[in-house]
């Protein structure tokens, strides 16, 4: 059944009762109507969010590891500078890049006061990891404001639900489900999508989170690793 | 955040394309054919006063006797009819009328025989003649085949001695008056009948309490420091005889506690007994107020005029 068939199905016999989704929301008040809306796109926002995220976890964890194994693996920074420079991967990458920038540009300009190198370097690679938590958490806000407002929103579209149902209980003064039904079936509805949106985006929340905490650690054990590394190659050669 | 652009288009559209899906399955997992469920009837219920159910029920006066079926006893056991003092008595008789019967059943052909043959062969002994003799044997032969016939006959009786039956017995123990009745439900009638005594509504109609009322603020001269605003209120109780007087003197059932109470009371009092006889009440309704409780308040009864 597509979604032609029910419209041409609803059309004949609109004010029947057929109790297909769509005749739900399109008889629905328009202050349901605009919730149920808007929860959808919060519902489609968050997933759109939640793959992208995925995604970009999954890469910066491939290329930390792919990076610290190439690290440690005893080939020369130079060379590893060289080959990393040219595309900058995200996380630990990025890092050391900076770092190696930093120190480059220190030797390069000749400038020989060693004095203040290790600070620069620290401070490099404190802004480079700000920079790389603050792309790793960009958009977790839409996840956590609408886990958290989701089910408000649903709850507004019940209360003007259940308001229609009772206003149309006034209308007809007649009590019978024919009458309360529709009102009370869009309200459910409404509560329904908003906890649609704000499940799966408090679920994913946590988890990027925590994932976001994760991330943050390795960069910063990388960091001092690196800059007592830095600092060893400093001292020897004053 | 160039590079990362992409891949959010690619998500969002992965996102939105999955939505659709969603919503499809929902739409088709979610349509409800509706059902030709039959629209129950609604029962209306009237909500009717005891006023009116007693006026409902209560009789006319020159209603036709309902006609009453005679009193058929109890049928505690279906196929036991008789009462149970009939049955004492047949049994104490049948042994004599079964006697009698069994002998009026046989074939009458053959007994009339029998006694003439024990008869007449002893005077007829003296003549002897073989013939006879000859004729008398077989005649005894025949008065024998009777005989053994008539052997039956009394042992009949013996089979309808009464056996024991537990139903006669419990009908014997049962000492309630036979000709009880079952008051069945179908036993109601809806017929217009003589009615109970105190079917009527237990009300005074509204014209005559309120003549009730005018009558008694018209003769009542409320005591100095009553007026309409007063909180003062007394209730009486009226004893009336049929032609509406006073059977003896009114008493009061409560009043609000106050410094002008006694006052208010005895001139309630008063106006009660200045205002008789109460004409205005039906001989009819006497029952209904043959007793009365008169509750005087200001407001009420000086708030009118």
């Amino acid at each position: 059944m597509t979604l032609a068939d029910i419209v041409s199905a609803d059309a004949p016999g609109l004010t029947s009762s057929n109790l297909s989704l769509f005749h739900l929301f399109w008889h629905a008040h328009w202050i349901v109507e605009t919730v149920m809306v808007g929860l959808l796109l919060c519902s489609i926002w968050v997933w759109a969010i939640a793959l992208n995220k995925t995604l970009l976890f999954k890469r910066i964890r491939r290329s930390g590891d792919h990076f610290e194994q190439a690290f440690w693996s005893g080939r020369s920074l130079e060379e590893l500078y060289r080959s990393l420079s040219a595309k900058p991967e995200h996380s630990t990458g990025v890092l050391f890049v900076a770092a190696m920038r930093e120190w480059k540009r220190s030797f390069e300009g000749h400038a020989r006061s060693f004095a203040g190198l290790q600070m620069r370097i620290e401070k490099v690679m404190d802004v480079a990891i700000a920079r790389e938590i603050e792309h790793m958490e960009s958009r977790l806000l839409v996840l956590a404001t609408v886990g958290s407002a989701g089910p408000f929103i649903g709850l507004f579209g019940t209360v003007a639900g259940i308001m229609t149902s009772f206003q149309s209980i006034a209308a007809s003064q007649n009590t019978s489900l024919a009458v309360v039904a529709p009102g009370i079936a869009e309200a459910l509805f409404a509560t329904a999508i908003g906890l649609v949106a704000a499940i799966p985006a408090t679920i994913f929340y946590n988890k990027f989170t925590s994932e976001v905490n994760r991330q943050a650690q390795r960069l910063e054990g990388f960091a001092d690793e690196f800059t007592a590394i830095l600092s060893r190659q400093i001292d020897e050669r004053e | 955040m160039k590079e990362q652009s992409t891949p959010m288009r690619g998500s969002l559209t992965i996102s939105i394309i999955g939505h659709v899906m969603v919503l499809g399955l929902c739409l088709v997992a979610f349509t409800i054919e509706p059902t030709e469920a039959p629209a129950i009837p609604t029962m209306t219920v009237d909500t009717i006063s005891i006023k009116d159910f007693n006026q409902l029920t209560q009789g006319v006066k020159d209603a036709p006797k309902l006609k009453v079926d005679e009193p058929k006893p109890v049928a505690d056991k279906i196929d036991v009819p008789k009462p149970a003092d009939q049955v004492a008595d047949k049994v104490a008789d049948k042994p004599e009328i079964k006697t009698e019967t069994v002998a009026k059943q046989e074939p009458k052909p053959e007994p009339k025989p029998d006694p003439k043959p024990a008869d007449k062969p002893k005077p007829k002994t003296p003549d002897y003649k073989p013939d006879q003799i000859a004729d008398l044997l077989k005649k005894d032969a025949a008065k024998e085949q009777p005989k053994t016939d008539t052997k039956p006959g009394p042992e009949k009786p013996a089979q309808n001695t009464p056996k024991f039956d537990a139903d006669q017995v419990a009908q014997l123990l049962d000492h309630r008056d036979p000709r009880r009745q079952v008051a069945a439900a179908d036993a109601l009638n809806n017929q217009a009948s003589v009615g109970a005594s105190n079917g009527a509504a237990a009300q005074l109609s509204q014209d005559e309490i309120s003549a009730l009322r005018a009558r008694i603020s018209s003769c009542w001269s409320p005591p100095a420091g009553v007026d309409s605003n007063s909180k003062v209120r007394a209730s009486l109780a009226v004893f009336l005889r049929l032609d509406g007087s006073l059977a003896r003197p009114p008493e009061m059932v409560e009043a609000t506690p106050s410094p002008l109470g006694p006052a208010f009371i005895e001139s309630a009092k008063r106006a009660v007994l200045s205002c008789q006889p109460f004409t205005m009440l039906r001989p009819e309704h006497y029952q209904q107020w043959k007793e009365l409780q008169l509750d005087f308040d200001p407001k009420e009864l000086l708030g009118g005029g």
